[in-house]
């Protein structure tokens, strides 16, 4: 058990607003609030579950909803900040390298072309297999 | 005295790690099929109404594509489909979105932020489960 300490521990003090001061710390954040449009779409595939189980009349009205325009350009936004979290994921995970060649990581390049490739192959699957397209 | 492992911490990062496969892999095409096919005119509205959908539910194009064969896997595709998708979003983003609210100044929050974001996630889970599984 560690003994409690009387000293006052020491926080250095941030500025809120510490992420505008360098585009990397941006870019940081930016790639760190994809979590907010990832959950929030999870939520609305709930919501349209929900609809969707509650019978005809509530799934109508769920697609009027749906389909109006300020939605669709929410579902736009949310498509960019997925396509913007799938390409900063597939860039980050190359710093953990899953397997090495000669000893060595592999390049960059490559892990990322071999995640790419999956994601392809994945969204051509998922496409044609649960939705018939093309 | 035994050293104490903290395993929970971990399983929550591997948690995020999962669910951040699982939503870069698969999220933008469901977002595109389910969100933006019609808008674009990639499907017709007759095929997002009340009945296609249930009939996405129970697996319906996976029929039509491999035949009367694959009928017994049909319906398990869609709903461990969406359950993958919804509880890997939900581990992933609110592992992560903690994060930003700790780097927003609520770091001295984290008993408070800990159970609730795995709180939120567990039960949104549970809920994708159970509407996905209610369908016959």
């Amino acid at each position: 058990m560690a003994t409690q300490t009387v000293r006052k521990p020491y926080v250095r003090h941030r500025s809120a607003w510490w992420w505008t001061k360098n585009p990397r710390y941006l870019l940081f954040q930016v790639r760190e609030l994809t979590s907010v449009f990832v959950v929030a779409y999870a939520f609305l595939l709930l919501w349209q579950l929900w609809a969707l189980r509650s019978g005809p009349e509530s799934y109508d009205a769920f697609l009027q909803m749906w389909y109006s325009r300020p939605m669709v350009i929410v579902n736009g936004i949310i498509l960019a900040f997925a396509l913007l979290h799938s390409v900063t994921w597939f860039a980050a995970t190359t710093k953990v390298p899953l397997f090495r060649i000669h000893g060595r990581p592999p390049p960059v390049a490559l892990t990322i072309g071999i995640y790419v490739a999956i994601w392809i192959v994945l969204s051509l699957v998922v496409a044609k297999l649960l939705y018939g397209v093309p | 005295m035994a050293e104490r492992v903290d395993r929970i911490t971990p399983t929550f990062w591997g948690l995020f790690t999962l669910g951040g496969f699982i939503a870069a892999f698969l999220l933008p095409v469901l977002i595109m099929m389910n969100s933006l096919a019609y808008p674009l005119r990639v499907v017709p509205w007759g095929a997002v109404q009340y009945a296609p959908a249930l009939g996405w539910m129970r697996g319906d194009p996976v029929v039509f594509l491999l035949g009367r064969s694959a009928a017994w896997l049909a319906p398990w595709l869609p709903k461990l489909f969406l359950v993958l998708v919804i509880g890997g979003a939900l581990f992933h983003g609110l592992h992560r979105f903690k994060y930003v609210l700790y780097d927003a100044g609520l770091h001295g929050a984290k008993k408070v932020l800990d159970p609730v974001m795995y709180g939120i996630a567990a039960v949104g889970t549970a809920a994708g489960v159970f509407l996905a599984f209610s369908f016959p």
